[in-house]
């Protein structure tokens, strides 16, 4: 384990010091080990390449000169490209720009798999546009390569098709209607002559779209626009595109994103990771074009366009074989449970098949709903607190993840673009220098906030200003700005926070409006995680229960507990307050007004309907619009995975938006905002997080002296510290995390949760090779299929070797029950069967004690009254009387099956051999 | 048994094993999306989230049966998901976009529509409410706007409930989920409905998919079926309608509905099976709506299981090469669905669904052949469960409404679904054996024997005295933990208390074969049940397994030689040519 860590360090100083070096050739020890609170990973494959080409290792090489060939204009060269195209791109990105020239890095270029990567750029010279703002931009896209002779995609080409790029389904930051985002041709001189012009001999314009070629060679052309946004495409779309159509340049030449590669899984049109089953390729590349304002106004087509694919940077992007998965009509063992698990399932359900050779089933849901299914019918679940009572009797508990609730962000940083005389006043830095270390860091995303309880407690209940919509100073006078009706001012915003700026001196740029947090409507132990931490935190708890902190901010009264158990002194006056507060707002005539409990036992994140935007009438006194209520502003996400989702997406929860068009007109979601605005908070898991390589916030403690975020090490210390419950295996996260030892306090440990009464002695053998493979294998570090994804720390060896213990306990069960071959060991002594022909399942293939049992036609004799149904059960001591009418298991004694069928392969295999052996 | 089917078991078998062993097909599924119901939403996401596993991307979005039978019609998606079709009874004039091409509905899931409600009773929840059909009609018209009117108390006695105003939720946007409830109002409780209608200004003559609220003060209407459960949980005095999978999802109790028979029963996987026998299945192949519902049957069916707010879900996907669908998109939602049709149904109980029988697996099936671009391997899975449910035998997808043997009609949730105590052996003679009812639609034999016990009247049909009484009152549904503690099968009590609480309290008697308490998996259990399993007849599975250890012990001894003996063939025949 210690090697795990050591290795995440040695890639976090990797990463600074490989940037320009070329593709390294041996597979990371760790990587993906290193995700953390930056968002962005580091990998010892960056790659960092130059327009100028100096360095640039042979496959990123693109001549700016006549040996630059391009494809499909019949022979022609970056030498005939228009004088003012490419004088104005040298003078952008050449090596003589100011800036020393544009250079682009890519922080991983081997081993893909469906991952982001940080495709970051500097030196790209802001030319400023017609509006005043700086116009340089680069459009990143995805390229498969190039069809050989053969008509098979070649794997030695030297540089993509442009026919191969992912481009045209318009990107998040895409407009539909510009013909620079579409695969447009248009106008592109160079076009004549070369087979694209074939395609379409009668345009006289060269005003037609770039044909896309799939890694299958069908090729999708649409011939009445320029764009492959629509459905005609079948290889993508503006939903599933990866393509970034304006990456624009800071102030400063820079810029970073985080990009989606996809592999043939996701973009079946480009194949990209070799797969046996498929054409595929194991390496793609990484495209961008540079553009400007200027050089728009001479060549305006798409990226694709010959004249524009001339300024080109591409990087090959090496990928991991796509990986084997089980015959998906192989019946499944099926578990459920913590959703917290989606991501590491996803990677570990092939491996276990390749290594384990069965099926898993996960299907995620609420872990208290996994908890109270939990039976003999059900016997394996997910969960991260245990089973209470009398069901929680005969569970056996396998640690198997450690995982991590985080508050993630995707919040575009204005303050860090440009200094300017305001800058330090409104961001808070020291001096330049401070601005200029700030920003050499982060980029133009902040990756850098840090929140304690009362912080995360004071945005889940409404409590800015800014976050009381849809109330009005009307309907709510309490929500006055500046406002000292009530007692002190109700704070505006999180930035005007002093609490959240002693933690953030460097503030959060233009994310002033930033909407509460996104979070999930599922009752998950992740949301119950949340509230344990904001409850166990003085000054949380204080805060929910009306008590003000040191700046005499006090909750929104409709959230509060109006206990005021840590400030008794002031309850009388504070509870006045509140009181008044609530008579004074004009509340939804729904409204029933209760005061709030923590933790609550109705919802993941409680939601007080006070308030509402009353319903806009027509002039005969009709509704037009509906009122808009809470919920519409501040909706609920099914899961933490969507929660991530709508982050990197930029798309607030928030269904707000009057579509008066729509039939009928009905509130809508809120567009997606668009880069260089983006701000939007939200609570999901840490492998959600790192999915997308989302910026985390820092946890700190209540004095804000120490502050930690969730890493693959913090998460590792905090279960260090895990204490005992009253359920033996089952270690729970302390009340006081340890802040200065560095535990992140929101660690969630997950159990496979087994039933071990009537436990079949199959499953248990399965189970307990499961657990085996899940603290093993499924503890490795890395991307691959199999291991433990980006966002989820090794078991530390307590956690492991109770795993391994339950291992054990599940071989013993295992053993101890031989599966019958062939007669039933039982046979049922009591009830009558009328239709018994002898064919009762043997009773390793039940569950224990369901038992065969009569058919119940109702006309057979009826046993004596209150016969007990062990006399008819007498498999299991402690079996249960439940029923289920389907195992989970496929059915089959599999060991028997298993030897005989082994066996017969054998044979089969040995056959060839035989006949091999006796011709020598 | 004859020799004849022994021996094509022995084959089907053998096929099936191998089939199984091959390794996984070529598989370049190309990625596709759909978009529609939220009602059945959990239930796509899990085949999703499963397929995925498995390396097929599938894109789902639940933004309601209207906007994906639009994006559907408009070519913006590969399938929709909806709970209605296009045209008849339940479509709606405001829905009014059409596909151009040729299109087939599939059943996907079943489900139950809950009602989830907010209420305390002293510091906890409230979770035993019980509701009759004729109060769920008033309350969702807005004749009944107290939780302690006369009409709600009456199923409660002995149950303080607060003199507050109902705070009725319903979806805002084109749901099917709300067209089956107005279609329900509509045919149960016409003159309500037209009350409705009068006030609120629909057409008191259609069920409508955007449910009128118009000047109904006490009504609120929420986006999605996650704005609805949202707003339920939050706000005291609230009741919804959707599918049981949200408030399970996040631990909530809903109302117990008096069915037909006079029993309060809830949306289980078992009680919607029950149901669902009498839902009358389009069966004129010829029709764009074949397979489509007609609940008129289930909402007034007898039999004391039944959930009266049963229905299916439906896939709505082309028959035809369109602008949207071409052949390899084909072959991905040949894969997706048949998955969803076949494994994707063994988790559907624990979701909060019930999963398809097994005839409307098999008509699903038939369907989804005529999507253009199905692969052989797909195919040759249909066949394949095809094959091994009428050889029987096999384990036909593992579907738990099925046992191999018996006809793919006969659905096994039916046959172990729990009685209430109070339903005593002549309650429930009627309903067992030879009177257990068979799923309707293709496949069916026709001869549903519980039909004869449905035909009086739906719905008017009132309580009977025996449901009143009995342990059925006392116990009270514990919305999770506690539920599952009073059940039998959840808990850890001795069998023998288990037994015999089972059994007729009154008689002593249990009502036939052995006492089996019902697997409470977590669900508000009403009342400690008894059931009964239907024995294994015909092919079970030690027959089938000692066929199948027979028939590869004959393969250990035939195999190799002549496999050695075809290779050694080809080479030399490879030699010869050389």
């Amino acid at each position: 384990m210690a090697a795990a860590a050591t290795a995440a360090v040695v890639a976090g100083i990797m990463a600074v010091t490989t940037a320009g070096t070329g593709p390294a050739a041996a597979a990371p020890a760790a990587s993906g080990s290193d995700w953390g609170p930056q968002g962005s990973m580091a990998s010892d494959s960056a790659v960092t390449v130059r327009w100028d080409n100096q360095g640039n290792a042979p496959g990123s090489v693109v001549p700016r000169d006549e040996t630059g060939l391009l494809p499909h204009t019949d022979a022609k060269s970056y030498a005939d490209v228009n004088t003012r195209l490419r004088t104005a791109a040298e003078e952008t990105f050449g090596p003589d720009n100011g800036l020393g020239g544009l250079s682009l890095t890519v922080s991983q270029t081997q081993n893909l798999q469906n991952q982001a990567v940080t495709v970051s750029f500097n030196g790209a010279k802001p030319v400023t546009g017609s509006n005043g703002l700086n116009s340089t931009y680069l459009q990143v896209f995805q390229c498969w390569g190039a069809m050989g002779e053969d008509g098979k995609p070649d794997p030695k080409a030297a540089e993509p098709d442009p026919a191969t790029c992912q481009f045209g389904a318009v990107g998040p930051d895409g407009d539909i209607s510009t013909s620079q985002h579409q695969r447009s041709l248009r106008n592109d001189p160079l076009v004549k002559g070369g087979d694209w012009e074939q395609l379409a001999p009668e345009s006289t314009k060269m005003n037609l779209p770039a044909p896309f070629q799939s890694i299958g060679g069908e090729v999708t052309r649409i011939e009445d626009g320029f764009n492959l946004s629509e459905f005609r495409n079948p290889f993508f779309n503006a939903t599933t595109t990866n393509e970034h159509s304006r990456f624009l340049a800071s102030g400063q030449g820079d810029g970073s994103r985080s990009f989606e590669l996809q592999t043939g899984t996701e973009a079946s049109g480009l194949g990209c990771g070799l797969d046996p089953e498929a054409p595929s390729v194991e390496t793609c590349w990484l495209v961008a074009v540079p553009r400007t304002e200027a050089m728009d106004e001479v060549q305006s087509a798409g990226p694709l366009s010959p004249s524009l694919w001339a300024m080109r940077l591409q990087v090959p992007l090496h990928f991991q074989p796509t990986a084997a998965v089980c015959p998906s009509d192989d019946a499944a063992t099926l578990s459920s449970g913590s959703e917290a698990l989606t991501v590491a399932m996803k990677s570990w359900i092939p491996g276990i098949c390749a290594d384990r050779k069965f099926t898993l089933g996960f299907s995620p849901m609420a872990d208290l709903q996994a908890r109270q299914q939990l039976g003999p019918a059900d016997p394996l679940k997910f969960t991260t607190q245990p089973l209470e009572g009398d069901a929680g009797k005969d569970v056996l508990y396998a640690p198997v993840a450690l995982s991590g609730v985080v508050v993630a962000m995707t919040i575009d940083n204005v303050c860090t673009t440009r200094f300017t005389e305001y800058t330090l006043k409104d961001c808070g830095y020291a001096n330049e220098a401070a601005f200029e270390a700030d920003r050499e860091r982060s980029g133009s995303m902040v990756r850098n906030l840090k929140f304690n309880a009362r912080l995360l407690a004071k945005l889940l209940t409404q409590s800015y200003v800014v976050h009381s919509a849809p109330a009005s100073v009307e309907t709510a006078p309490f929500t006055s700005p500046g406002s000292t009706k009530y007692g002190v001012p109700m704070t505006f915003s999180l930035q005007s926070d002093p609490e959240f700026k002693r933690l953030n001196p460097t503030g959060l740029g233009s994310a002033a409006n930033m909407a509460p947090p996104v979070v999930e409507g599922l009752r998950s132990d992740a949301a119950a995680a949340v509230w344990d931490w904001i409850l166990a935190d003085d000054a949380g708890r204080a805060f929910l229960n009306g008590c003000p902190d040191e700046a005499g901010m006090v909750i929104n009264p409709f959230y509060s507990t109006r206990s005021y158990a840590e400030c008794p002194d002031q309850a009388k006056d504070l509870d006045a307050a509140a009181a008044a507060k609530i008579k004074d707002t004009k509340v939804p005539s729904t409204f029933n007004y209760a005061k709030a409990n923590y933790p609550s036992d109705s919802a993941a994140y409680p939601q007080a309907y006070w308030t509402e935007r009353a319903p806009v009438l027509r002039e005969d006194g009709s509704v037009d619009q509906p009122a808009l209520t809470v919920g519409d502003q501040y909706a609920r996400v099914a899961d933490m995975a969507a929660a991530a989702l709508n982050t990197v997406r930029a798309q607030p929860a928030s269904t707000s938006q009057w579509c008066a068009e729509c039939t009928p007109a009905a509130f809508k979601s809120v567009p997606r905002q668009g880069y260089g605005g983006r701000s939007v908070l939200s609570i999901t898991d840490a492998a959600s997080a790192a999915k997308f390589q989302l910026p985390t916030a820092q946890l700190c403690d209540t004095a804000g002296t120490a502050c930690v975020g969730a890493t693959a090490q913090s998460l590792r210390t905090a279960a260090a510290g895990f204490v005992k419950t009253e359920v033996a295996g089952v270690l729970q996260p302390a009340a006081k995390p340890d802040y200065r030892d560095g535990a992140y306090p929101l660690t969630l440990p997950v159990y496979g949760a087994v039933k071990t009464a009537g436990l079949a002695s199959a499953d248990a053998k399965t189970f307990a090779s499961l657990f085996d493979y899940l603290s093993t294998d499924g503890q490795e570090q890395g991307f691959r299929a199999g291991m433990l994804p980006p966002g989820y720390a090794p078991l530390t060896d307590g956690l492991q070797a109770s795993t391994v213990a339950a291992v054990k306990s599940l071989q013993a069960v295992a053993a101890a029950k031989p599966v019958p071959t062939d007669k039933p060991t039982a046979k049922p002594s009591a009830a009558p069967q009328p239709t018994d022909t002898g064919s009762t399942p043997p009773a390793g293939l039940l569950p224990a004690g369901s038992g065969p049992v009569p058919a119940g036609t109702g006309s057979g004799p009826a046993p004596p009254a209150g016969t007990p149904a062990a006399t008819t059960a007498p498999v299991e001591p402690q079996a249960l009387p439940g029923t289920p009418t389907a195992r989970t298991s496929g059915g089959w004694p599999p060991a028997t099956l298993a030897i005989v069928l082994g066996a017969a392969l054998a044979a089969i295999l040995a056959a060839p051999l035989l006949v091999r052996g006796k011709r020598r | 048994m004859t020799r004849s089917a022994r021996i094509a078991g022995i084959v089907a078998a053998l096929c099936l094993i191998f089939a199984g062993l091959a390794p996984a097909q070529a598989a370049n599924y190309i990625r596709i999306g759909g978009s529609g119901s939220s009602w059945a939403g959990n239930a796509l996401q899990d085949w999703v989230s499963r397929v995925g596993a498995q390396g097929v991307t599938v894109d789902y979005e639940s933004k309601g049966s209207s906007t994906g039978r639009k994006e559907f019609a408009d070519s913006m998606k590969q399938f929709a998901v909806s709970e209605i079709p296009y045209t008849g009874d339940t479509a709606d004039p405001k829905d009014n976009s059409r596909p151009n091409f040729k299109y087939g509905m599939l059943p996907v899931v079943a489900g139950g529509t809950a009602y989830m409600y907010n209420l305390r009773a002293g510091s906890g929840r409230l979770d035993t409410l019980k509701l009759s059909q004729k109060a769920i009609a008033k309350i969702f018209t807005g004749q009944v706007t107290k939780w302690n009117d006369k009409v709600i108390t009456a199923d409660n006695p002995g149950v303080a409930l607060p003199d507050a105003t109902i705070n009725v939720v319903v979806r805002s946007d084109g749901s099917g989920a709300t067209a089956q409830f107005t279609l329900w109002l509509l045919r149960q409780f016409p003159s309500d409905y037209a009350k409705l209608c009068q006030v609120t200004g629909c057409d008191p003559n259609s069920a409508t998919s955007f449910f009128p609220t118009k000047g109904l003060k006490n009504f609120v209407a929420q986006n999605g079926s996650q704005g609805v459960t949202t707003y339920t949980a939050n706000n005291l005095y609230t009741i919804n309608y959707d599918e049981y999978s949200y408030a399970r999802g996040i631990n909530f109790p809903v109302a117990q509905v008096k069915n037909a028979a006079g029993f309060y029963t809830l949306p289980t996987e078992h009680a919607v099976a029950v149901a669902l026998t009498q839902a009358r299945i389009n069966q004129n192949p010829k029709s764009e709506n074949y397979l489509s519902q007609d609940l008129s049957k289930v909402y007034g069916y007898l039999d004391p299981r039944s959930y009266p707010m049963s229905a299916y879900s439906y896939m709505i996907v082309p028959t035809e090469k369109t602008d949207a669908l071409n052949e390899a998109q084909g072959a991905t939602l040949g894969y997706f669905a048949n998955y969803a049709l076949c494994e994707g149904q063994r988790s559907m109980g624990q979701l909060g669904y019930s999963p398809l029988p097994m005839n409307l697996v098999l008509a699903a099936m038939d369907q989804l052949r005529k999507v253009p671009g199905v692969d052989k391997a797909t195919r040759a899975k249909m066949d394949q469960t095809a094959a091994s449910v009428s050889k029987g035998g096999t384990p036909a997808c593992n579907n738990p409404t099925f046992k191999p043997g018996d006809s793919p009609a006969l659905n096994q949730l039916v046959r172990s679904a729990p009685f209430d105590a109070a339903c005593a052996a002549a309650c429930r003679a009627p309903w067992t054996g030879e009177g257990a009812a068979e799923n309707q639609g293709p496949g069916s034999t026709g001869a549903n024997k519980g039909n004869k016990a449905a035909g009086a009247k739906p719905a008017v049909k009132q309580p009977t005295a025996t449901a009143q009484a009995g342990p059925a009152g006392a116990a009270g549904n514990g919305g999770g933990a506690a539920g599952a503690g009073q059940a039998p099968a959840a808990g850890t009590v001795g069998t023998t208390s288990g037994g015999t609480a089972g059994c007729d309290a009154d008689t002593g008697a249990c009502a036939d074969g052995a006492v089996v308490a019902a697997a409470g998996t977590g669900t508000q259990l009403l009342t400690p049940v008894s059931t009964t399993i239907a024995g294994s007849n015909g092919w079970g599975q030690t027959q089938l397994l000692l066929v199948v250890v027979g028939g590869l012990l004959l393969l250990l001894v035939l195999a190799p030689p002549l496999l050695a003996r075809e290779l050694e063939k080809r080479r030399a025949g490879r030699r010869n040519s050389a």
